[in-house]
């Protein structure tokens, strides 16, 4: 059991197996040796961290990811990216707010968990695509800071991509 | 369960906040506690967002973040995602998007990688690759996406010469509408001051290369310009400044261009009587700007030889220190420049028809790094009525002794092609061969793709495709490593673009009626053009949509059916032509009874030869002879027309003759005429 400590001071319980998905967790415990030690997460909301939790005891018994075929060049893009290939109960999982989600996102990918921050990657790739930059706008709540005039020039940089 | 359990007891134990009420309910109890935990943390995160730098749920996100999503992102999204903010902009715009959006769109693992080693090549220093940019490049060549250009190439000072004439016809905009409204404007309104753009057929006095957006030219007056596609730089240089006014005579008059890429751009420059020149571009790596070097050409070997007999060059290619020519009477010969004299290592002599299509190439060869590999490609016919490809390789040693020679061919395609042979009895019009790809484009609208195996103990060539789409006799194949394809049909400009190794789909490339009023098409096919250009039209939307289709997965069923009708059509089309061009054949092998030998080439000579000494009576014969040379040469090259060459970046069409007419009532007279490369730009 490996004791997690969320920021609001909240203690959560966890087995090891289900803890190790986190790999920050994973040597955190191994740097100290205890495997009852408490794990202080300062960056973890207690309700954020226990969807976390959740995600991870489903998870526990998932096979690690095949490891990227070149890992030697950072950036040598990896397998073929696909967002479709979520499971029901990730999916399920994931029917979340967005603010919830990125929390999630923060979370997954400040604790290392490559599978949970994919999925959160891929549910917020999903709902991007196929909006139009105005529904982008409304989703995510996010100004447009641009002048006409900026929108102008960009969309007539980028009007090749237009379908012909 | 029991983990769960746990985790809400302790929460229940140790929490103060108000908020996660304690559950009496066990059953339910775990259900109901992600519920509220989710709506809690919900206020909690809304909480947050009050705060003033956090104005919106994506400014949670890092722009690290923001790219990570991005990167699952098709491209279809992503260039949406551009026009959201400032900040999704920038993300969207990162390298590392559009780096992963070229390999997955165009997924092809040998083209990426070779774009891999372009890329480290080309963005030495730490300089960026601009994966945008190239994705760009790309996307448009898939969609048959140009912008037409006419290129100056008038010379004269006088003639504004760095003008760049450039009309973007953006082609997805111009349809028949448009073009008939101009016309029609034209006819009602005469007075109109206005000017409009007519188009004759140029004299082609003119030599045209192209290579990575350099374009060079040469006259017959031995004048060699260099410029690029911008205009921003042009060099020029005459040939004949390098020749004692003794020799001059001896050089004929120019016969064929070439640029090539060694480290630096190689021209190269072939003329009637045998005679080469070889300039090398300096001053235009992004270094040598820095250090203020101009741009220039510099002349890195000249021979001038009186080579007559074997006939004018019609292809140069050169490695180190060796130097190939193929000549119009099919002879190959081979020189060595080694310390700056030009020595002749071997002329060889091959009896391949020299009205024939040839391909004429030189490569290292793969497995001895130290020798060299000319190739020549041709047809033959074979009895059957089927034209088969032929490899000759001449495999030479740095100082141009032959090592070997070795020919290959393969038996009839048929049955791998799976369809009829239709090719009848014409020979093919065309030929590339850019190793491994070969092809072969006919008369019969279509292209045979052969694959060629050249190792240490072998030389094969297998049959692959049959190339399907042309509705038009083909006039021009080029492929390029990579196997990249362009193909032109005849009399209409229909150009396609064929990735080889991805799948035999190709691409239309639109060309805007306007530049099908060149009248370098005869009268019969220019009353055609119309009707042609409709269906043409069709089948290209046809292909379209498509290949939008195949974008979403449901609608693939669509796909085949769809295809298959359009193959159907055109083999019916091909079966026609076939059948008219077997009858024309019979009638013609009536006359004339031909007998097919496969002669392979055969060293005739092996002749040391040193630069013929320019005395008068040599000087005279030679006048003469360019002088009947000189009305014909150029008019040969007519064959070109419609042509000339593509580079990763743009197809170069042809040289027009472009008559700006002024129908401003002041100037009415005034007409001036220059010539322009028609250019299909992608970027």
């Amino acid at each position: 059991m490996v004791t997690l400590v969320s920021n609001d001071n909240k203690k959560f319980e966890v087995p090891k197996d289900v803890a190790y998905k986190s790999v920050l967790i994973k040597n955190m415990v191994e740097d100290i040796g205890d495997e009852n030690a408490e794990i202080p997460l300062p960056r973890a909301q207690a309700s954020v961290l226990e969807k976390v939790i959740d995600y991870c005891t489903y998870h526990k018994d998932d096979p690690p990811l095949p490891a990227p075929v070149q890992k030697t060049q950072d950036d040598q893009p990896d397998r073929i990216r696909r967002t479709t290939d979520i499971i029901e109960w990730d999916y399920n999982f994931m029917n979340l707010e967005n603010p919830v989600i990125f929390e999630i996102m923060l979370l997954a990918n400040y604790l290392d968990i490559v599978p949970l921050f994919e999925l959160t990657c891929k549910t917020v790739a999903n709902k991007i695509k196929g909006k139009s930059p105005e529904q982008l706008r409304e989703i995510f709540g996010i100004e447009n800071d641009f002048t006409p005039e900026q929108l102008d020039e960009i969309r007539r940089e980028n009007e090749w991509a237009e379908d012909p | 369960m029991s983990r769960k359990r746990k985790i809400s007891l302790i929460l229940e134990n140790e929490d103060d906040d108000a908020n996660i009420p304690s559950q009496g309910n066990l059953g339910n109890e775990s259900k109901h506690k992600t519920e509220e935990i989710s709506l809690s943390s919900e206020k909690n995160i809304l909480d947050r967002l009050e705060q003033p730098d956090k104005t919106y749920p994506a400014s949670l996100l890092t722009d690290e973040l923001l790219l990570k999503i991005f990167l699952w992102l098709p491209f279809n999204s992503i260039k949406n995602c551009i026009l959201v903010n400032k900040r999704w902009n920038r993300v969207a715009n990162d390298n590392k998007i559009w780096r992963d959006l070229y390999s997955s769109e165009f997924s092809r693992k040998s083209i990426f990688r070779s774009n891999l080693s372009l890329a480290n090549q080309s963005a030495p220093n730490n300089a960026v690759f601009d994966w945008k940019k190239y994705f760009r490049i790309k996307y448009n060549w898939k969609h048959g996406a140009s912008h037409i250009k006419y290129l100056s190439l008038s010379q004269d000072s006088q003639n504004n010469p760095n003008a760049l004439h450039e009309s973007i016809l953006s082609s997805e905009l111009l349809d028949s509408s448009d073009s008939d409204e101009d016309s029609e404007e034209e006819s009602e309104e005469g007075q109109q001051i206005n000017t409009t753009k007519q188009w004759s057929s140029s004299s082609l006095d003119l030599l045209v290369a192209a290579r990575n957006q350099l374009i060079a030219t040469i006259d017959h007056e031995c004048k060699l310009v260099v410029k690029n596609c911008e205009e921003t730089m042009s060099v020029d240089v005459n040939v004949k400044d390098y020749i004692q006014p003794a020799f001059s005579e001896l050089i004929g008059i120019p016969s064929t261009l070439v640029i090539s890429q060694l480290g630096s751009f190689r021209i190269s420059v072939g003329f009637t009587t045998g005679s080469f020149a070889i300039f090398s571009l300096e001053g235009i790596k992004p270094g040598d700007r820095d250090k203020g070097e101009p741009v220039r050409l510099e002349m890195k070997h000249i021979a001038v030889i009186d080579h007559t007999q074997y006939g004018a060059i019609r292809n140069i290619v050169h490695r180190q220190n060796i130097i190939a020519v193929y000549t119009d009477k099919s002879n190959i010969l081979l020189y060595s420049i080694a310390d700056g004299n030009t020595k002749t290592v071997s002329v060889l002599k091959s009896y391949i028809d020299p009205s024939q299509a040839v391909s004429f190439s030189i490569r290292s060869f793969h497995y001895q790094r130290l020798l060299f590999c000319i190739s020549v490609a041709y047809c033959r016919l074979a009895l059957n009525g089927d034209w088969i490809p032929y490899i000759q390789e001449i495999i030479c040693a740095p100082d141009g002794s032959i090592v070997n020679t070795r020919m290959s061919t393969c038996s009839s395609a048929t049955n791998v092609f799976s369809t009829p042979i239709v090719h009848g009895v014409l020979p093919p019009s065309s030929i590339s061969y850019n190793h491994p790809y070969l092809l072969a484009g006919f008369e019969d609208n279509t292209l045979s793709y052969y694959h060629v195996r050249s190792a240490e103990c072998c030389l094969e060539i297998q049959p692959k495709k049959r190339l399907w789409g042309h509705m038009k006799g083909i006039k021009h194949v080029s492929v390029k490593p990579g196997g990249v394809a362009v193909s032109v049909s005849s009399g209409f400009p229909e150009i396609r673009w064929w990735e080889l190794e991805d799948k035999d789909d190709s691409t239309l490339i639109y060309i805007p009626h306007e530049n099908l009023n060149s009248q370098s098409t005869n009268q019969a096919e220019l009353e055609k053009l119309p009707t042609k250009s409709g269906s043409q039209e069709d089948y290209g939307s046809h292909t379209e949509s498509d290949t939008d289709k195949s974008q979403g997965a449901n609608d693939r069923l669509d796909q085949p059916r769809t295809r298959n009708e359009i193959i159907d059509t055109l083999k019916k089309d091909s079966s026609i032509l076939a059948k008219e061009q077997q009858r024309q054949e019979k009638e013609r092998r009536k006359n004339q009874p031909t007998v097919h030998v496969l002669p392979p080439l055969c060293q005739t000579r092996n002749v040391p030869q040193e630069i013929p000494h320019a005395d008068q009576n040599l000087l005279q014969e030679i006048r003469k002879r360019n002088k009947h040379n000189e009305s014909t040469y150029f008019s040969n090259n007519k064959q070109t027309g419609g042509f000339l060459t593509f580079d990763d970046e743009m197809i170069i069409l042809e040289v027009l003759q472009k008559r700006n007419v002024s129908t401003d009532l002041l100037s009415q007279d005034n007409q001036s005429t220059e010539r322009c490369l028609l250019v299909c730009d992608f970027r």
